[in-house]
């Protein structure tokens, strides 16, 4: 079995008002996974003790088998990571970065670097300054990706994209995961980029991860009955419910755990099962979430 | 026995590999460095020539021109790299925040030493072709740029350790103080008073516990730096 690109057992970080609570994850090589929370919920936290950028108080991180922070160096010869947030040096022109980096990472791919230039529609000798938002985004991702990275590490990256500009973003990283040995930690609070591209999926609320699992289980697994409900009759309350919203004869249950079995048992109690919805990454990811809350109490 | 030479050349890897990215980090801080290091140079030769017809003048426009080089690349070099989040790119790349620090120090002093030493050597070629030699300024002029170097070296160390704007304000306000400070008092020092205006360079006690003095403050602040760095946690 190979080594995880990510590995993270255990870690916690505590800041005053916030505080990364003992958060375990795993990716195995090869796979996306998207970290997908509200804003505050730990996501740039996590990524940054994966980068280094921040030291975890307990736990452990290993990613590609290099213990964070004492490999980081190691590690980091192979991560690629762009964050909304990062910024290129706006003096500087975008063929400078690239000679900047190719000194660096010996796996630097001048062809790959060409087509992406084409791709992306950049031109190398205009100044990083003068470049747009998308514009900015797409060289930052340049850079990394002509390195060949075994692991992108992506927090947010499609932030305030257009939307031709988040397909070719997106189109990319699809084209990244054709080497089965790249792997893809993509962070965001947009679903519908998660859903579009991911493998697994990590859910994390205030500092927790609420759930992580394949994408295709949670889609199977999650499901919405709307419920014709004769007065006088009570629900049961099947292993997996996580909500359900009367009003009047109508009903609305939400579950994680779907099988023809709650059917059955919403049946068997005098309910009438007019239909049964698949859910949307969003609406698993907002019921998730408010379930765990409500769990504990918050 | 062999693991030990494998742990060696490990060892040995490693620190090659990070001795050139610090060089790497150095070369890219002394491209952007550029204009700042041909400007002041530019700038403190034009006000030696200035000092030639209106001494006074000349004087402060010379010594203008080496604080603001010293604040230009500790704020550009530093402070800004942290709020426009560059710092975020650099990080990501193979290096320590350790060695990132290491390369920051290095490439500020190299941007600021060259232009300061280039200008110091036309400003003692000057006072050497001054007829009468002015050599009793020498000593003096030599404490004064080793004043600059300290309180450049407490600036870069307060930007490394604070990162903040708050503490990048009071820093350039602190060391600017010094330097009215430095002039009125030094001159008057005895050792440095009875010399000033001879014609031999006379490098007294005093002279050189001044130098010490500032060696100490500089050496002090970047130790200090570097110390609160390695025990850092978070560096974004």
């Amino acid at each position: 079995m190979s080594i995880p690109a990510i590995d993270f057992q255990c870690v916690s970080k505590r800041y005053d008002y916030f505080q990364l609570d003992a958060i375990s994850v795993i990716l195995e090589q090869g796979q996306i996974m998207g970290l997908v929370g509200p804003n505050g919920a730990g996501k740039s936290t996590t990524i940054r003790i994966l980068m280094a950028l921040v030291q975890q108080d307990a736990g452990e991180v290993r990613v590609l088998g290099h213990e964070i922070p004492r490999e980081q160096v190691r590690a980091k010869q192979d991560i690629g990571f762009v964050s909304d947030d990062m910024r290129l040096f706006a003096g500087a022109t975008l063929a400078w970065h690239m000679g900047f980096v190719q000194s660096i990472y010996p796996g630097w791919d001048d062809a790959y670097a060409a087509t992406l230039l084409k791709r992306f529609y950049l031109r190398p000798e205009q100044r990083v300054g003068k470049l747009s938002h998308g514009e900015r985004v797409k060289a930052a991702l340049l850079l990394v990706l002509a390195r060949r990275p075994r692991l992108l590490v992506l927090d947010e990256p499609t932030s305030g994209l257009d939307p031709v500009a988040r397909h070719e973003v997106l189109a990319e990283f699809m084209e990244v995961l054709k080497d089965d040995e790249r792997s893809i930690l993509f962070s965001s609070h947009n679903t519908v980029d998660v859903e579009q591209i991911s493998d697994q999926i990590t859910f994390i609320d205030r500092g927790r991860v609420v759930d992580s699992n394949d994408k295709e289980v949670f889609l199977d697994r999650w499901r919405r009955l709307s419920l014709d409900v004769p007065a006088g009759t009570s629900l049961p309350d099947p292993a997996g419910v996580t909500e359900i919203l009367r009003d009047g004869q109508a009903a609305l249950v939400t579950t994680s755990a779907y099988s023809p079995e709650i059917e059955a048992e919403f049946a068997h109690a005098g309910a009438r099962v007019q239909n049964v919805q698949r859910m949307t990454l969003e609406e698993i990811f907002i019921a998730n979430v408010m379930h765990d809350r409500k769990v504990r109490g918050e | 026995m062999s693991t030990h030479t494998h742990v060696s050349a490990n060892a040995s890897t490693s620190a090659s590999m990070n001795a050139s990215m610090i060089r790497r980090l150095v070369t890219k801080d002394l491209y952007l460095y550029r204009w700042f290091i041909v400007g002041a140079t530019l700038a403190g030769l034009a006000s030696l020539f200035v000092s030639g017809l209106h001494g006074m003048t000349g004087l402060i426009l010379f010594m203008t021109t080496i604080v603001a080089l010293g604040i230009f690349i500790a704020m550009y070099g530093i402070l800004v790299e942290r709020k426009e989040k560059t710092l975020l790119f650099v990080l990501s790349l193979p290096v320590t925040p350790l060695q990132y620090a290491t390369a920051k120090v290095f490439a500020a002093l190299i941007a600021f030493l060259v232009p300061v030493l280039v200008l110091a050597a036309a400003a003692l070629s000057y006072n050497v072709a001054f007829d009468p030699p002015l050599n009793g300024e020498i000593p003096f002029t030599v404490v004064t740029l080793g004043l600059f170097l300290a309180n450049f070296c407490f600036l870069v160390a307060l930007l490394l350790v604070s990162g903040a704007e708050f503490w990048a304000v009071a820093g350039v306000v602190l060391t600017n103080l010094t330097v009215p400070l430095f002039m009125n008092v030094v001159v008057g020092l005895p050792g440095i008073r009875e010399y000033i205006q001879g014609p031999v360079a006379v490098w007294s006690p005093t002279i050189f516990a001044i130098l010490g003095t500032e060696a100490t403050v500089a050496v002090l602040s970047l130790g200090i730096a570097f110390y609160v760095q390695s025990r850092r946690t978070d560096f974004i």
